[in-house]
């Protein structure tokens, strides 16, 4: 078996050595697959899923970082940061730091990086993360600074972590394909064979072990997988459960995506009965290790329970078709027209295995009694649905959504999903926007409360959707290298946290 | 082709009385073809009595039985193939899929088939502006990849059942225009259709009689690998996202749903590949006796049992 | 021929931008970019101001007539995706692909050619049984499927080849091999078939009663003569590798025209798509136009008027 492996590996490198002599001269060198080729990977689009495992805190660094594990904010290239009132927060910079072009990180720097991201002449994404708070920044002295939050953002600190501190000569008005950033990868090329990182020997902090990574683009799972096994590829991303066949190199961890189908509340989903009637008919349990991973997490809420705000006395909704499909008969005998067709509607791609499980739910709920249909979408006509405005005349429809908030706040989620004026929002109801409006303005046990108050009253009270799981990523990590995924590796993958296996 | 001009009077000949038992006898003798016949015809039946046969096997998941391996009969018989992976009896499947599967190949061969020929009969027999116009039209639609053409169109017009028919019965069009408007410009210059126009036959009889029959053969061989072709093309849509949606069911769709399990469990997409191939392979054995059985000067292959046709 | 071409030339010319035309209002009606380039939870005012950045606010005309602007200097605007100007990318992905689809036609026809007239010498031999069963086998595979077979055979068990990429000859037979099995198995088809026709002719029959000599000859004419329907599917195909060459290229990674259409089709890549769609269509009416050509060499009887 060693000998096959080790033929197995000399062939893959010489492969790999007729791709890319440079790369691969040293063991020290990387590959990592992952499905989706980004259109860009500029270090003002770290939020976003694909850009940012590769520029994410290995070219662009940004002002702090989450700690994966308990959302806690942690210093980065700023060391410092205290509000000094009225919405302005002083920060204070690392020392020494130098961005990849020899540029040094100054105050001015900065402000330059938080003016771009602003700026509507590029379409810089991390502003959505900020997107009704207007910031200015003032440079103070070379190493600290001043920002302005108008209105007041007690959630500062982590708006810091949204901050990537491109260097100062990028583009004002283009998205960049060649970041340059002070973080330990130094961006190389962007070709055919996908983009090439090199070690910053001259990074402020601890020296990584890998030298060279490059990311290569493969949409199927099942190529991806087979890469890592063949050695051509070290680290797969996104593999579905199927192909997560090999317990040694497959790594199953939670990727802070959460899973609910959203209800329109058009009859007969404006009855409260069929709602919860869909909640109970719908089993959890039967497609956890089956359809999903065996690690996936029935869901209470739209969070998870590392996020600051989610309550922990809600209850996983009971398989009870029983019950549903009384509430379905007493709602009917109410006069609620429950033979009414009722849309389900997927958007294609969303997540491994997604056809089979909403055909699994849908035939769960025609087994109580209503009539489901499913419809597939595609993206940009799923996305016309779940934003308002809406429309005027809407059906009966239930979307399926998946949510990120990887922030380790409540306050990324609960505005925009469950506030009377927030944008994919279903509900009006006084009680929860009191409370949003409330927690956003707190800090401290008294936001959480509040956050955790709002989210007892919509899951138990409202219904406004079918909470499903909190969903896992499955990594393949091949036998060169040693990663441990972390809550954060589908969005902050950093190639420090890689080393070599020792022979 | 110059039998052709030989065989077209004969073509005619009257048949004897008993029709049915010669044609049998002939297909009898050719032992691919009676296979090829036998296989359309389970085809045929299990898409019309497939529901009922098995009845709601097809539908009901049962994820114990989630991709069950094929051959176990501990099941029943419907598992003989393996359960899919919502643990739905892949036999059943297949049975199901295979009233849309042969709804939508048929729909779609046999508009893109009329329009085509009619419109590639026009194209080399009047020629002129209007044959121009024709054949820039074709251009058109043979410029645009037909997939990436059926994805905008099914982007734009939801992916229901009609519209994959009609996006793959356009981009199908130009294949049989162009292939009867040269074989009519072919034919035209042929010595009897020149007779005929000269003695002022009228252009429907002398396209119907004449030129139809001549280029028939060509068209069935076309005709038979497209039924392949558009199962085929809506299994890519299906790959892509964009084919028949679920409870609809094809084998395409079912080849590409299964196509994520091939590692794991390879009769997911295997039988339902194998069912699209059987059914392309006996359409084309039996086009090939069709052709021969058609044609006066070697019909004598089928019809002498002591001549060896294997 | 000179007037043959250039009228040809003239009614490409309406033909391509009635295509273009009829792209352009098609994928406007696909949706808007803003809403698929922006996270899902932009706010509106984002979405505004996205689409005043890049012209999606003005009028449907108003657009189409910026386009045609652009269009007479042959400047189909900047990719959305990518920041460059889409007429590059394009013809950056182009030569890949007609490297692909050149390779695999070639193979394909080539094997197909030499086998269905080989199949048609002896209809019903074992020889052309098992030729038309293959054929009619690698013509009814999905090609997705065939692609992922072909990596966990060639790639996971036998470690022959390597899994995709595009560096090394060795990454080239996988794709090249999925591209080329389905047209392969048609033209097979298509050659014996006509073949067929052709042998079954009185005078053929004739001369091949003769002897070797003229057999050979005979053979040789008579390939000729079905070369036609040939040409014609041969082409039909060569047109629609582009289809093999949005799965194939997307599974393995290659860096063509086909994946980027299918990207900046999923992404209302507007631009990238009417540069691709004005890009392919030449490469395909240069192609019919070697196709009518070769009809000519091929059947003197079918002038060129």
């Amino acid at each position: 078996m060693s000998s096959k492996s080790g033929i197995l590996q000399a062939f893959a490198i010489t492969i790999m050595a007729a791709t890319a002599p440079a790369a691969y001269a040293q063991t020290a060198s990387i590959k990592i697959a992952v499905p989706v080729e980004p259109a860009n990977i500029d270090g003002c689009n770290t939020t976003v899923n694909g850009i940012n495992l590769i520029v994410k805190e290995n070219i662009v660094e940004t002002l702090t970082v989450l700690d994966p594990n308990d959302s806690k904010v942690l210093p980065r290239l700023a060391t410092k940061w205290e509000d000094t009132g009225n919405g302005v927060w002083r920060v204070t910079l690392r020392d020494g730091v130098t961005f990849h072009d020899g540029k040094p990180l100054n105050a001015d720097a900065v402000v330059k990086a938080v003016e771009r991201m602003q700026s509507t002449g590029v379409t810089c994404l991390d502003r959505t993360k900020i997107a009704n708070v207007k910031l200015t920044a003032k440079s103070i002295d070379d190493k600290t600074l001043e920002l302005k939050a108008d209105p007041a953002q007690v959630l500062m600190p982590v708006f810091l972590s949204f901050i990537g501190v491109v260097g100062p000569d990028t583009s004002p008005t283009q998205l960049s394909r060649a970041p340059v950033g002070t973080g330990p990868y130094q961006f190389v090329s962007w070709n055919a064979d996908g983009v090439q990182l090199k070690r910053n020997d001259g990074y402020w902090g601890k020296k990584p072990e890998v030298e060279n990574a490059t990311f290569v683009f493969r949409g199927e799972s099942a190529l991806r997988a087979a890469m890592v096994k063949t050695g051509e590829a070290d680290i797969a991303y996104s593999i579905s459960p199927q192909d997560a066949d090999d317990p040694k190199m497959d790594k199953a961890f939670l990727n802070g995506e959460t899973t609910r189908i959203r209800f329109i509340m058009q009859p007969p989903l404006d009855d409260i009965r069929i709602r919860q009637a869909l909640n109970l008919g719908f089993d959890r349990g039967a497609l956890v290790g089956t359809v999903f991973s065996d690690e996936v997490v029935p869901a209470t809420q739209f969070i998870l329970p590392k996020i600051n705000g989610y309550n922990p006395d809600l209850k996983v909704w009971p398989y009870d078709p029983k019950q549903a499909m009384k509430l379905v008969q007493e709602a009917k005998t109410a006069g609620v027209p429950v033979d009414r067709p009722i849309r389900l509607i997927g958007r294609t791609n969303f997540f491994p295995n997604q056809g089979e499980a909403l055909q699994a739910i849908q035939q769960m709920w025609q087994q109580i009694g209503l009539n489901v249909k499913i419809e597939m979408m595609e993206s940009a006509e799923w996305l016309k649905l779940v934003n308002k405005p809406y429309p005027a005349e809407r059906s009966a429809m239930m979307i399926q959504e998946m949510h990120d908030n990887n922030n380790g706040d409540a306050a990324f989620t609960m505005y925009f999903r469950y506030h009377s004026k927030g944008q994919q929002s279903e509900m009006n109801n006084p009680q929860v926007d009191g409370l949003i409006d409330k927690a956003m303005a707190e800090t401290g046990a008294q936001r959480t409360k509040d956050f955790q108050e709002a989210n007892r009253i919509i899951a138990t009270d409202v219904i406004p959707a079918v909470p499903m799981y909190h969903m896992v990523s499955q990594m393949r990590v091949g036998p060169r290298v040693n990663y441990m995924p972390n809550a954060l590796s589908t969005v902050q993958f950093e190639l420090s946290d890689i080393t070599m296996t020792k022979k | 082709m110059a039998h052709q001009i030989l065989s077209t009077p004969l073509a005619d000949a009257p048949m004897p009385e008993n029709r049915f038992k010669i044609i049998l006898g002939m297909l009898w003798r050719d032992k691919f073809a009676f296979t090829a016949t036998i296989i359309l015809l389970v085809t045929i039946l299990s898409a019309i009595l497939g529901p009922w046969l098995f009845g709601d096997a097809a539908i009901v998941m049962n994820l114990r039985a989630r991709n069950a391996p094929p051959f176990d009969l501990s099941r029943g018989f419907a598992f003989i193939l393996g359960g899919d992976s919502l643990g739905r009896s892949i036999l059943a499947r297949i049975a199901l899929a295979s009233q849309t599967t042969m709804l939508i190949a048929a729909a779609t061969v046999f508009c893109s088939l009329v329009a085509g020929t009619v419109l590639g009969l026009v194209a080399g027999y009047r020629g002129g502006l209007l044959g121009e116009a024709i054949m820039r039209v074709t251009d058109i639609i043979m410029s645009f990849p037909s997939l990436l053409m059926a994805l905008v169109i099914l982007y734009v017009f939801s992916p229901a059942i009609s519209n994959v028919i009609i996006v793959l019965a356009i981009t199908r069009i130009p294949l049989y225009l162009r292939t009867t408007r040269a074989e009519v410009m072919e034919v035209r210059t042929r010595m009897f259709v020149v007779a005929a126009e000269v003695t002022g036959a009228s252009t429907f009889r002398l396209v119907f009689k004449h030129i139809l029959p001549i280029i028939a053969p060509t068209l069935l061989t076309i005709m038979t690998l497209d039924f392949a072709f558009v199962m085929l093309a809506e299994a890519s849509l299906s790959f892509l996202g964009l084919g028949v949606q679920a409870p609809d069911v094809t084998w395409g769709a079912m080849v590409a749903e299964g196509r994520a399990y091939l590692s794991k469990a390879w009769w997911l997409s295997f039988w339902p590949g194998l069912a699209i191939a059987l059914v392309t392979m006996s359409l084309n054995l039996l086009s090939n006796w069709l052709r021969i059985a058609t044609d006066p000067l070697q019909r004598w292959r089928l019809e002498k049992p002591e001549t060896q046709n294997v | 021929m000179g007037s043959y071409l250039s009228k040809r030339a003239v009614w490409s010319g309406i033909s391509l931008f009635l295509l273009v035309v009829m792209v352009f209002f098609m994928a406007r009606l696909t949706g808007s970019p803003a809403d698929l380039y922006l996270p899902i939870d932009a706010p509106n005012s984002m979405r505004e101001e996205f689409a005043r950045l890049h012209g999606f606010d003005q009028p449907v005309l108003v657009q189409f007539f910026t386009f045609l602007r652009g269009l007479v200097m042959l400047d189909f605007g900047e990719s959305l995706r990518q920041n460059r100007p889409a007429l590059a990318l394009v013809l950056e992905a182009m030569p890949t692909t007609l490297l692909l689809a050149f390779y695999s036609i070639a193979i394909a026809l080539i094997v197909a050619v030499v086998t269905g007239a080989l199949a048609a010498w002896r209809p019903n031999s074992i020889f052309d049984r098992i030729a038309t069963l293959l054929s009619l086998i690698g013509a009814s595979l999905p090609n997705f499927w065939i692609a992922i077979v072909g990596v966990l055979v060639f790639a996971v068990g036998l470690e022959w080849l390597p899994t995709s990429g595009t560096g090394s000859v060795a990454q080239w037979i996988l794709p090249v091999a999925v591209l080329a099995i389905r047209p392969c198995g048609l033209i097979v088809q298509i050659a014996r078939s006509s073949m067929i026709s052709v042998l079954s002719a009185a005078y053929v029959k004739t001369a091949r009663a003769k002897g070797a000599k003229s057999r050979r000859i005979i053979f040789v004419h008579a390939l000729r003569n079905a070369m036609l329907p040939v040409i014609t599917v041969a082409g039909d195909q060569a047109a629609g590798i582009i289809n093999g060459a949005v799965i194939v290229e997307t599974i393995f990674g290659f860096p063509g025209i086909g994946k980027l259409m299918i990207d900046s089709i999923t992404y209302r890549d507007f631009a990238v798509i009417q540069a691709g769609v004005m890009v392919t269509a030449i490469a395909i009416f240069m192609l019919n136009v070697v196709i009518d050509i070769a009809y000519a060499i091929l059947d003197p009887r079918i002038r060129m008027n």
